[in-house]
């Protein structure tokens, strides 16, 4: 690699042109976000000087928003909410992931197998497998499990995905090398499963934002608790302050979640770095 | 046989395997009443063919495709120009971080108390959805061309505009199309849970939910059929149009 895009353009198109690679230039620490940081600002200021101006309850404004967040901060309503969702999804993701970890080590064992298999799941992407929901309730029952079991779903088919890739990559010669070294069959699982780590966290990216989700639709179709249904809640009450505040926690906390799997993501591939914005 | 024919009869197999085990059981063992196997699925399916299902059906898609559309035309010139301009992504930066992150769909009461249980409320809803990955995967493409290319163009002569139609937008399409895909996905789910949240009075949603609430597995399924067989032929429509479009670039769309 002797070029790296630098923030000068080609001229006339504004395309990031090339220039020699220095150390200088190399993407290692971000700059701070200082037009961004300003911009909220302006947006925050924006939003509570027209809400105080139009003065309408359906429009709250930014500190009516804060309150009524810290109120439900405060009865621990919000918190509790947050657990719920927060504790479903992470049910459901470890089910979908350790059934795709097994099924997919399998598919990897026989290229037959992953031929017949890899096209059936890249199949099944583009449909909505949300609408099985209903029929879910009726046989698991409107408590957590019917959504437990729908984030299972949407979380096996991209990690299946990605467990099959990583399992794949490790070839026949290393596995030739364990059982000559004689490994036992625990021994060389481990480590092929270590070899799978990467992939896996990968597909962790774009399993965990769905997760949120499908969470969060299940509260909101069926009630009972959770964030989605103290939202539906707040909504049917016309309390639009009390289902914002909890919007911005889901937004906080999809946050949190993003930057956790990303730091994982940098821990298992340290290489891709400097690629990945 | 030859790897083509392969390729086409081996995930066949698979499902005809899949499907034939699963009837199986369901001759072995007694299924709950709400377990269908996969004959009874095809006989509900064929059963609901009525215009009434085809009105569900069309509803649904043309929502699902009105959502998807707004979403497509602001999300890709907004994320060209966010990828050349700096201070455009810089501003934008915090704003998809946060949005890109919260599950959208929590916002539906709220916008149910604003719009009303209306059209304008549930197609905003999808739209809403459906930007951020498109705008993220936009991004990315315009962000990965090749300097080169461009470099390649001014060198024989070709001006800013040439090289913007002739070079950037070939350059992006691949992208583009893996963005506008997971849009399309996104899309319908969002409009199963509108149309359910969102109180619709017509589409799939609704015929699912009257389904559920009559327990009338029949129709749940027929639904569900519905609903994957709207995903599928989209997909399909989608991945005919790249295919179709001459001079892309670039074969690595993720599948």
């Amino acid at each position: 690699m002797t070029e790296l895009v630098n923030r000068k353009t080609v001229a006339g198109t504004g395309v990031p042109g090339p220039k020699r690679l220095t150390i200088r230039h190399l993407p290692l620490r971000r700059s701070f976000n200082v037009l961004g940081l300003l911009a909220v600002a302006v947006g925050l200021a924006l939003w509570q000087i027209l809400a105080v101006q139009a003065d309408n309850f359906l429009f709250p404004s930014l500190s009516a928003v804060v309150e009524a967040f810290w109120d439900s901060l405060r009865d621990g309503s919000l918190l509790e909410a947050l657990q719920i969702t927060l504790l479903k999804g992470l049910v459901g993701l470890l089910l979908g992931v350790a059934a795709a970890l097994v099924l997919g080590r399998v598919m990897a064992t026989s290229t037959v197998l992953t031929a017949s298999l890899a096209p059936l799941i890249s199949g099944v992407f583009p449909i909505p497998r949300l609408a099985m929901y209903p029929l879910m309730v009726v046989a698991l029952g409107a408590g957590g499990q019917a959504a437990i079991a729908l984030v299972a779903i949407e979380a096996f088919f991209p990690m299946l995905y990605s467990v099959q890739l990583g399992a794949s990559s490790v070839t026949q010669r290393y596995r030739w090398l364990m059982s000559n070294v004689g490994a036992s069959f625990g021994q060389r699982e481990a480590l092929v499963l270590r070899a799978m780590t990467p992939s896996v966290v990968a597909g962790l990216r774009n399993a965990v934002p769905t997760v949120l989700v499908v969470v969060v639709v299940t509260e909101l179709v069926m009630g009972g608790s959770g964030t989605g249904f103290l939202v539906r809640d707040a909504g049917s009450q016309f309390e639009p302050a009390r289902a914002l505040a909890v919007v911005v926690a889901l937004g906080i906390v999809g946050v949190m979640l993003n930057v956790l799997v990303k730091k994982l993501f940098e821990r298992t591939q340290p290489w891709s770095l400097s690629l990945q914005s | 046989m030859s790897d083509s024919v392969l390729r086409w009869t081996r995930p066949l197999a698979a499902l005809v395997v899949i499907f034939g085990l699963w009837q199986l059981a369901g001759r072995v063992w007694t299924f709950p009443g709400y377990l269908f196997t996969p004959g009874e699925i095809a006989r509900a399916w064929f059963a609901s063919l009525d215009p009434e299902t085809g009105s569900a059906v069309l509803a649904t898609t043309l929502r699902a495709v009105a959502g998807f559309l707004i979403a497509t035309a602001v999300a890709l010139p907004v994320a060209t120009v966010a990828a050349l301009v700096r201070p455009v992504e810089r501003i934008l930066e915090p704003y998809i971080g946060f949005f890109f992150a919260l599950p959208k769909i929590s916002l539906l009461p709220l916008l149910v108390v604003w719009l009303g249980y209306s059209d304008s409320a549930r197609i905003t809803m999808i739209a809403v959805s459906a930007f951020f990955p498109i705008f993220v995967y936009m991004f990315a493409g315009v962000r990965g061309i090749n300097p080169g290319y461009l470099k390649v163009a001014s060198n024989v002569g070709a001006s800013r505009r040439e090289r913007f139609l002739h070079v950037v937008l070939p350059a992006v399409a691949p992208m583009a199309m893996a963005g506008v895909r997971i849009g399309v996905a996104i899309s319908l789910i969002v409009t199963f849970a509108a149309e359910v949240v969102g109180q619709s009075p017509n589409g799939l949603g609704r015929l699912i939910q009257d389904g559920f609430s009559a327990l009338d597995y029949d129709q749940m399924y027929a639904g569900i059929v519905m609903f994957a067989l709207i995903g599928l032929g989209l997909d399909m429509l989608l991945r005919l149009m790249t295919r179709r479009s001459p001079g892309l670039w670039g074969e690595g769309v993720p599948a």
